[in-house]
């Protein structure tokens, strides 16, 4: 497969993850926005926030198996990637310490115990920075490469 | 209308524009199995599409947002960064998903409709649904005559598609097309790519971590695991597939294109040719053959890679990953269909030694063309075989 090919297959893959990642982040603010001006909270909102919570168990658990060595789906290892290139895994139990702090956060600011999910929030943003910022730069590579084989 | 609104707007119009050229277009077997999914892709763009305007309709509403003035709060700007990002990442799935296929189906359909063209172009579908049928590989695939042997994989939702290239300036000299079966391994590998993923990752993996140095960084081992699963083992696949598919034609001619000054020197999306082409080797080998001398086209690839270049003593290449990974591949791309055509093109060998035209299906032709000595006429064999395979009466 040539190269730019195999960077199509990658930014797809970034995409899927962006997707969840900014998913979450929309849930979050959108609440945010709503409780400064003290209206009701749409469950669709609540629903972008679980999207989140799984997508962080999700790497939870990619970690666990990272270190039992056994299976990791392609995405996961695909964000382990990513977060590592931001220098972000320097060992995987700070990681999971910041994952789960990420995921309790979450499930309190859904209960209105938690204003403010710092820490997951800036996990999340990490995640869809990085996948969305690769995605771009391999789509960049594609676009190049269909113009001038065209 | 606001500027995001606007961006909207034109992106719903080209989910429209897509989905109206794909409903004008002539379907034929090959067409009907891209379109179903890509107009569910399309559903699922503008579902998305949809949702981020409204997630911007209520934004507007909650923060009184005008464009005269940017916001001051900081909660509202994050929110307008998420829904920024969210049309960014639909435009870069538009773009992979529709921008890049779109034009393909009218080249499909020039190509095999056009007079001066249709009957190459019909000649090289022929050969990979042959390709296909031989693998056991159910699923049509858009077949263009391109710029290089290539296979552009479309991932839409949950399904992926193949579309896949011959080389435009390499029509006519047959011997080279036997290189599609390493394009048709990389859909192959999609279709696979759990078993891979759960039976396959994990080991190697395991040895790149037993293996390491010390002084190797977490980042360092990860770029190492994410080279080796998503870009090193996909094309090691590729070549297990292509040579149990075509067996010495496909290394053969392997050899001849990759074939360069620095056989050992690993590059991030491939790993180095000298390692591809033992491992193929060693799987010839394990294919048993009659009349195939392994030996021989080891020492003719060990002349040049020997002589030019030593083993490269990165981490990565260690002798166990190596081994892991091979072997790995190796179990789990079990079939092994050259098995099954062998003794044709055995018999198209003879015959074009004897200067006859074989009588053999497509495959066992060119894989026996790929195997000969370059005297052998290809053009008038090409002339032959467009004669026999895609006469002007045929249609798709």
């Amino acid at each position: 497969m040539t190269r730019q090919w195999q960077l199509m297959r990658e930014a797809q893959t970034f995409l899927n993850v962006s997707r969840l990642a900014n998913n979450a982040l929309l849930g979050i603010h959108s609440v945010q926005v709503a409780r400064e001006r003290s209206e009701p909270i749409d469950k669709v909102y609540i629903e972008k926030i679980d999207d989140g919570i799984k997508l962080l168990k999700a790497m939870f658990r990619a970690l666990e198996a990272r270190e039992k060595q056994e299976a990791v789906s392609r995405e996961a290892l695909s964000v382990l990637y990513v977060l590592s290139q931001g220098r972000m895994v320097s060992n995987f139990g700070t990681l999971k310490k910041i994952i789960k702090v990420s995921i309790d956060e979450l499930e309190s600011f859904k209960e209105g115990r938690t204003l403010s999910p710092e820490e997951a929030e800036g996990l999340l943003e990490i995640i869809a920075n990085s996948t969305s910022e690769e995605a771009s730069k391999a789509t960049s590579k594609v676009r190049i490469f269909m113009t001038e084989a065209r | 209308m606001l500027l995001l609104e606007k961006k909207a707007y034109d992106m719903l119009s080209k989910i429209t524009f897509a989905r109206e050229f794909v409903r004008k277009i002539k379907l034929d077997n090959v067409l009907e199995n891209y379109v179903k999914s890509f107009i569910s892709w399309l559903d699922t763009l503008e579902e998305r599409t949809r949702n981020a305007r409204t997630s911007f309709a209520e934004f507007l509403r909650h923060t009184n947002f005008k464009e005269e003035k940017p916001l001051r709060n900081e909660t509202q700007q994050r929110l307008l960064t998420d829904i920024l990002r969210e049309y960014e990442d639909i435009e870069e799935c538009f773009y992979l998903g529709v921008d890049a296929f779109l034009p393909l189906i009218s080249i499909w359909d020039y190509q095999r409709r056009e007079p001066n063209i249709k009957r190459q172009h019909r000649l090289l579908v022929n050969f990979v649904n042959e390709l296909l049928e031989l693998s056991h590989i159910s699923e049509p695939m858009m077949t263009i005559i391109g710029e290089t042997y290539a296979c552009l994989p479309l991932s839409w939702g949950e399904i992926m598609k193949h579309v896949v290239f011959g080389s435009y300036t390499e029509m006519e000299n047959l011997c080279k097309w036997v290189l599609l079966a390493h394009e048709i391994g990389h859909a192959y590998y999609d279709m696979n790519a759990e078993k891979f993923s759960s039976d396959l990752f994990p080991l190697v993996i395991r040895k790149l971590i037993e293996v390491k140095p010390v002084n190797v960084k977490q980042h360092e081992i990860e770029a190492a695991i994410y080279m080796w699963t998503e870009k090193w083992i996909p094309e090691l696949v590729a070549d297990c597939f292509a040579t149990k598919t075509l067996g010495p034609s496909f290394v053969t001619q392997f050899m001849l294109t990759v074939l360069d000054s620095r056989p050992q020197f690993p590059v991030l999306t491939h790993p180095p040719s000298d390692l591809r082409v033992r491992f193929m080797l060693n799987v010839l080998i394990s294919l048993d053959l009659p009349n195939v001398d392994v030996n021989f086209y080891r020492n003719v690839w060990r002349s040049y890679c020997h002589s030019v270049s030593k083993p490269s003593s990165l981490y990565v290449l260690h002798d166990d990953i190596i081994k892991t990974a091979l072997d790995g591949i190796n179990f789990i791309v079990q079939e092994s269909p050259v098995r099954g055509k062998w003794a044709d093109v055995l018999k198209a060998q003879n015959a074009l030694a004897q200067g006859e035209i074989p009588n053999q299906d497509l495959i066992s032709i060119i894989s026996a063309l790929s195997l000969s000595e370059p005297k052998i006429d290809l053009r008038a064999m090409y002339d032959e075989l467009l004669k026999r395979h895609s006469s002007d009466s045929d249609t798709l």
